[in-house]
């Protein structure tokens, strides 16, 4: 009788997995383990595929611009990184002191992120191009001299990119610093205040060590949503000039849907997938490392 | 007595204003993204020109070339089927992993997990041949079935997680009352899952409303195109000409968003916390 029950026990939570586990293998592990079959093979979706080692592979670590849309994201990366999370700490922790107008100033912080890529890209294009009002409002307030190709020239593309992602990251990472600051006990300051200690001193000594989990968070969620940046070079450079502002994820588009070549952009995905793995506890490992416990 | 008051405020008021300013820098290009809309084409890259409220040149020429309606209709079916289905079977799948006495079951919340890792880019080419051999490229379904295998391992670690909060007790004491499993688990505990519910909902109706990838790859018929791939093709279409509509058009695809984000704004900083401290 008590097997009977269990038993029902066990299917009744078969039947609850069972859709979402079927759509979910269906339509990401099940293409992912043919990804990794299809990485070896030179598949062009029209022809017989072959199976050709790792020869996807080696091309891959030859292929210049590849290599290439591999630096930029990495650079693309860590200058978001490095710019984006002391900028959010310092508003976060600006906000987190009893001022009015807080919910709004919030919210006018987050903005960017409700906007989609598509809009951004059309956005900041408005701003940025040569004829933009970037170059508009330097004419007028007479330094004309400065006017630039923000997106078109090879010096300035991949610059403006990164400056577009870190408006949009900030916003993100204001939020997560400030339920961070929120959460660090207030005492502690308290006992500072007592000790006669400096506003660096407290900052470098408590809030610091103490806002590290947000910090975690934070360089995680952008090193995750940056290595995938593929929208914003797509729509507003395709990528040039000369490949200034390419990505892995533009890259292994342009190789599969222009290119054809199914096969050696699987390869490319795969080494992706490996990459983002190893970047990311990597990154893990370094910021966890210096939490400490309270 | 008076005077640090006093002093301490003063230096309230110059923060206070000093983040307006920056609040302002950010907020600078969407507000010159409406003022935009409402300019003539010679003077739209002059931000010193003086837009014409009354003038909606650029709102009628985006009715006349883009079919907004359709547009705005096509990604409401996609973003509200897509959040629905979801929901209903993310949280059945995460109630019933965070319950499972079973290691089989427990492990599945590994293998989803895994799937969060996997970039889209390594499936994308299979998938979007999967879709050719069944005839599913270019339909609004596959779009949404690609976004619900997509979404479903991030909500099913949110369910998971709340679950372990709900008293088994109350699905026991159901039970006795001659409950089957499923009224159980509609009647009593997801309607317990709530706060799960709406942190999901708020956040993903973001990634849907705002995908462009998706639609890119699987979904570029111009009768079933949503708002944002709309924008696309008509930034395309206008490179050489008038711009002006483009952004107008942008401008109308981030009101229902923005109008949203001001509503469920609680929720949406909750989700953001309670996702980031969990993931």
């Amino acid at each position: 009788m008590i097997i009977k029950y269990e038993k029902k026990q066990f299917l009744t939570r078969v039947a609850f997995v069972l859709p979402a586990f079927i759509i979910f293998s269906a339509l990401v592990i099940l293409p992912f383990l043919m990804g990794v079959y299809y990485s070896f093979t030179d598949w062009d979706g029209i022809s017989v595929s072959k199976f050709i080692g790792f020869d996807n592979f080696t091309r891959l670590f030859q292929d210049s611009n590849f290599i290439k849309a591999g630096m930029n994201t990495f650079i693309l990366c860590i200058i978001n990184i490095l710019l984006s999370n002391p900028l959010a700490i310092l508003i976060a922790m600006l906000l987190s002191k009893p001022l009015r107008f807080r919910g709004t100033l919030r919210a006018a912080f987050y903005m960017p992120n409700v906007l989609s890529y598509i809009v951004i890209s059309v956005l900041w294009t408005l701003i940025l191009r040569y004829e933009g009002v970037l170059n508009a409002i330097l004419d007028t307030i007479g330094l004309g001299g400065l006017k630039m190709d923000w997106i078109g020239d090879m010096s300035t593309a991949l610059p403006s990119v990164i400056f577009i992602t870190i408006w949009v990251s900030t916003g993100t990472s204001i939020i997560i610093y400030l339920a961070g600051l929120n959460s660090i006990p207030g005492e502690l300051y308290e006992s500072a205040m007592v000790d006669g200690v400096n506003s660096w001193t407290k900052f470098r000594y408590i809030t610091f060590p103490l806002l590290m989990p947000s910090i975690t968070i934070c360089t995680f969620l952008g090193l995750t949503a940056n290595l995938k940046m593929f929208d914003i070079p797509y729509i507003m450079t395709q990528g040039g000039p000369a490949y200034s502002t390419s990505t892995i994820a533009l890259v292994i588009y342009d190789y599969a849907f222009k290119g054809m070549l199914y096969g050696y952009a699987t390869a490319a995905g795969i080494v992706f997938l490996v990459l983002i793995l190893i970047l990311s506890l990597f990154q893990l490992n370094i910021t966890r490392k210096r939490e400490v416990e309270y | 007595m008076n005077k640090p008051a006093s002093k301490r405020k003063s230096s309230t008021v110059i923060l206070e204003i000093a983040l307006f300013i920056v609040a302002a820098l950010i907020v600078f290009p969407i507000i010159l993204l409406f003022i935009t809309t409402f300019k003539e084409a010679k003077d739209l890259y002059n931000p010193f020109s003086i837009p014409n409220f009354g003038n909606f040149e650029n709102y009628i020429k985006v009715f006349k070339t883009v079919n907004v309606p359709l547009a705005f209709g096509n990604t409401i079916i996609i973003t509200v089927s897509t959040i629905v289905i979801n929901i209903l079977i993310s949280s059945m799948a995460g109630y019933a992993i965070s319950r499972s006495k079973e290691k089989a079951i427990k492990l599945l919340f590994f293998y989803f997990v895994f799937g969060l890792i996997i970039p889209f880019q390594s499936s994308m080419i299979i998938t979007f041949k999967l879709g050719m051999t069944l005839h599913l490229i270019n339909t609004r379904t596959f779009l949404i079935l690609q976004y619900i295998a997509g979404g479903c391992a991030y909500a099913i670690m949110l369910y998971v997680g709340f679950t372990k909060n709900i008293p088994k007790e109350l699905e026991e004491a159901a039970s006795i009352d001659g409950y089957g499993p499923f009224s159980i688990f509609f009647k009593i505990v997801f309607p317990l899952l709530r706060p799960a519910t709406l942190t999901l909902a708020t956040i993903t109706v973001f990634w849907y409303w705002n995908d462009f990838s998706g639609p890119l790859i699987y979904l570029n018929d111009k009768a079933k195109s949503t708002i944002m791939y709309s924008i696309f093709m008509f930034q395309l279409d206008q490179r050489s000409t008038a711009v002006g509509p483009v952004y107008t058009l942008c401008f109308l695809s981030i009101i229902p968003v923005f109008l949203f984000f001001i509503i469920a704004q609680k929720y949406l900083v909750e989700g953001l916390v309670a996702g980031a401290v969990k993931g």
